[in-house]
């Protein structure tokens, strides 16, 4: 894919082009609105939201990190939907996350073998929501620089440019969210098998 | 507790960016506090857990449609719509002059063929540019008392097409409908006896005719209705034509080819402006 050429198309009003682009892109933009939002249909919203402003707005993408330029434009999506939800809250009960509990988590729990990876562990349902249950309980500035850190893998310039911020700013979000998700997440990581947890310690 | 400081030391340690003197003495603190160690690894685990979250599947594709991006062009209608209407106005007023410096030619000797396709133009126009056109169907028209409404809702003539491409424009049509009432009638005559006379590309008579006093007109019709009832209906209406052309048998002024010009200059310009306001 070239890309500055599709962008430059883009620019020319070339759907096609920018839809090239939409393609390329969609997984990484649906995943961080997944992330951000917490719930399928909030994220599709945001994402598609999201590639109509950029579509509106490629005129003012001026060089730089593509990528970064539009997941800012994605991140802003989401923080619209959320301060839309926060006006009409009845609508985000259906969207919250619980905890896994009851029996069936339980017993899920219980079947977790001493040789599976965090990976693996993670693949599973219950756990990936209680891992997003804690993303959700994170302030929106802290839990859009892990989710871009942790989950996407992005580099700290990246970020900075995607969210608009320094990089020492970045930094030390990326610091106090991962502390809160330590905390968060501790019930979740005493789950995981003995053996990891002593790798993980030797390995420190 | 870990202090602050020390969780973003810990926490830009595992990411790697830590300067080589700080990473030193981390790694120097690392090896004689298990304190700290614990918490590494806590934040080295809580990292490799949001690592290993899967990437989902988007339910749907994203790519934009060509009815997105239309709507997302709208605010770019909402500026071309002024720009045409104005436009409109300038060339409607320019034919006006042109057809009144036009006036002296002798037209009236040359009758007035099929003008009621110029209504729809004219319609058009109405929407477009209300004022303008109302002050062109005032310096046009000659007041007839004709049921006007009647006329245009008998005959299936394009004055009633004209009606249903502008429903916001009532009341101008009601202005203009009086100018409509006695060219639709000899179109109606004109459609009953021949093929619908495509007298689109003939602006400028359907022009002259709305300009014609009414007396004149209604000869006109007269003689087309007498005709219509004697010759045969298989008769074009560019024999019609021929035949006026047979009586007036010179060549085209310069002013006529500007009027022809700018009617379809006016009509094409409504349409674009009708185009642009549906697009709002």
């Amino acid at each position: 894919m070239d890309e500055p050429a599709l962008i430059h198309q883009a620019q020319n009003g070339d759907l096609n082009a920018f839809n090239r682009l939409v393609l390329e892109y969609q997984t990484q933009v649906y995943n961080l609105a997944y992330r951000i939002m917490g719930d399928e249909a909030s994220a599709a919203d945001a994402a598609q939201e999201a590639f109509i402003s950029a579509y509106k707005h490629i005129g003012y993408y001026r060089g730089g990190s593509f990528k970064a330029w539009l997941l800012r434009i994605v991140t802003n999506a989401c923080y619209d939907e959320l301060r839309r939800r926060k006006r009409r809250p009845a609508t985000s009960l259906d969207a919250l996350t619980v905890l896994p509990e009851g029996p069936d988590a339980e017993s899920e729990a219980a079947l977790v073998s001493k040789e599976e990876s965090p990976e693996a562990f993670v693949q599973r349902r219950e756990v990936a929501r209680a891992i997003q249950n804690c993303l959700d309980h994170l302030p929106e500035d802290m839990r859009t620089v892990v989710v871009l850190s942790d989950v996407q893998g992005m580099d700290y310039a990246e970020i900075a440019e995607s969210v608009g911020a320094a990089l020492g700013t970045v930094k030390s979000r990326l610091s106090r969210a991962r502390a809160r998700l330590r905390d968060c997440l501790q019930t979740v990581r005493e789950l995981l098998p003995a053996a990891y947890r002593l790798e993980e310690e030797s390995m420190a | 507790m870990t202090p602050p400081q020390d969780l973003d030391r810990l926490s830009a340690y595992l990411d790697n960016t830590l300067s080589p003197a700080d990473r030193a003495r981390l790694e120097a603190r690392l090896a004689r506090e298990p304190e700290l160690r614990a918490a590494l690894n806590d934040l080295r685990v809580t990292v490799r857990l949001l690592r290993a979250l899967p990437t989902l599947k988007p339910p749907r594709s994203f790519t934009l449609t060509a009815a997105q991006v239309e709507a997302v062009r709208r605010p770019r209608g909402l500026q071309l719509f002024p720009a045409l209407r104005l436009a409109t106005a300038l060339a409607t007023l320019l034919f006006v002059a042109v057809l009144a410096a036009d006036f002296g030619g002798g037209w009236l000797s040359r009758g007035a063929p099929a003008p009621a396709p110029q209504l729809q133009s004219l319609a058009v126009e109405a929407t477009a540019a209300p004022t303008l056109a109302v002050q062109q169907e005032a310096a046009l028209a000659p007041p007839t008392e004709a049921p006007a409404g009647a006329a245009a809702a008998e005959t299936e003539a394009p004055a009633s097409k004209a009606a249903e491409g502008s429903e916001t424009a009532t009341p101008e049509l009601a202005i203009a409908a009086p100018a409509a009432t006695v060219p639709v009638d000899v179109g109606g005559n004109l459609t009953e006896a021949t093929p619908a006379p495509a007298a689109v590309e003939t602006p400028l008579e359907a022009a002259r005719a709305m300009a014609a006093p009414t007396e004149t007109l209604v000869a006109a019709a007269d003689a087309l209705r007498d005709r219509s009832a004697t010759e045969t209906p298989t008769a074009p209406p560019s024999v019609v034509f021929a035949d006026e052309d047979a009586s007036t048998p010179t060549v085209l002024p310069p002013l006529r080819y500007a009027e022809i010009g700018l009617g379809a200059l006016v009509i094409l310009l409504a349409i674009a402006a009708g185009l642009a306001r549906r697009a709002l």
